[in-house]
């Protein structure tokens, strides 16, 4: 019979924990830092009760006028608005705010209404615009066309002007006035 | 009998201290930069958000009527590139928007934008093509580019 006397010491117990937690804050780190990309965290966005809709909507064979009316919750800062010159064309792809002539400020590839950096289309309000689409842009007959409400919102200390894209609105438009075609001697 | 003295000294204590920290510490850093080389380099986007997930937030319309693909970017992620995986007769062949020649814009499309091109000359024998989307982050070798998987794309029966 082997008779063992262990009396060996070891790490003092001090140690031992000073090591344990060390251990666990250096795994805990490393853990982090290699899914720490994986925190869902939220990206510019609208709310959902964000509205806009083609009140009515005129053409002169020059001029592409439309009201637009907030029928949201929300205040808006602009739209983003497409036509579709193509018969049958599902969405609307041809980006008109370049042509704007009155109602508001064109900027990167939106209309904006009212100041810079301020939601300047209240819940109720009405505004209008008109675009120059005759000459020289010709832009041929209408059949669509596509509104998304844009708004300025703040993340993270920081102003985004994000488009609204689930409240888009669509007109389809079935009027011979809304030809944009050059007629020689007309202008 | 054979009596062996064993009176030669080994290293201090202090040195073995040292010497088996050292070991360690090397034999630490190899095994990691062995293992790095299993693990992706994450791609970020919005800040630290990885580009993976940003995926879930990408959200466009497209449609193709005629021979003219149309896209119309209604999310709030910019849509970098677009791959489309033309399906037919049995087999796939994908393609980037790029490739196609169709007027895609180099910075791609931002939300709110939309796009339309004629992409009828390479849709002969094909039955469908998914538009799956590509976007831009940064990474720490500078901005790189990620395909979203494929259940983020949209079909379209051509």
């Amino acid at each position: 019979m082997k008779n063992r006397k262990m009396n060996k010491k070891g790490v003092s117990i001090m140690i031992g924990y000073v090591l344990l937690i060390s251990i666990a804050v250096v795994m805990g780190t490393i853990v982090y830092q290699t899914l720490k990309t994986y925190i869902p965290s939220d990206i510019p966005g609208c709310p959902d009760d964000t509205s806009l809709y083609i009140k009515s909507y005129s053409c002169d064979n020059t001029w592409l006028n439309f009201t637009l009316k907030n029928n949201g919750k929300f205040d808006v800062a602009g739209y983003f608005v497409h036509v579709s010159n193509i018969s049958g064309q599902d969405l609307a792809t041809r980006d008109i705010s370049e042509y704007l002539n009155s109602g508001g400020i064109a900027a990167g590839g939106a209309v904006i209404y009212g100041s810079s950096s301020a939601n300047g289309i209240s819940p109720g309000d009405e505004i209008q615009s008109s675009f120059n689409l005759g000459d020289p842009v010709n832009l041929g007959q209408l059949y669509l066309i596509e509104v998304i409400p844009g708004r300025y919102q703040k993340l993270n200390n920081q102003l985004n002007f994000v488009s609204c894209g689930n409240s888009k609105v669509r007109e389809e438009i079935n009027d011979s006035s809304c030809q944009f075609i050059f007629i020689y001697g007309s202008q | 009998m054979i009596m062996i003295i064993n009176n030669k000294k080994a290293v201090s204590p202090i040195i073995a201290t040292i010497l088996l920290i050292a070991i360690v510490i090397v034999i630490a850093t190899l095994i990691f930069f062995w293992f790095k080389g299993f693990t992706e380099e994450a791609i970020t986007k919005f800040g630290n958000k990885n580009i993976k997930i940003v995926c879930n937030d990408v959200k466009f319309q497209a449609s193709y009527n005629s021979g003219i693909l149309s896209i119309s970017n209604t999310g709030s992620v910019p849509l970098y590139s677009l791959n489309l995986k033309f399906s037919g007769d049995g087999t796939y062949s994908t393609l980037s928007v790029e490739q196609l020649n169709i007027g895609w814009d180099s910075i791609g499309l931002s939300p709110g934008d939309a796009f339309s091109g004629d992409i009828s000359s390479k849709v002969s024998g094909k039955t469908s093509v998914k538009i799956i989307p590509v976007l831009i982050g940064t990474s720490k070798k500078g901005e790189s580019t990620y395909i979203c998987d494929e259940k983020y794309g949209t079909n379209l029966n051509l």
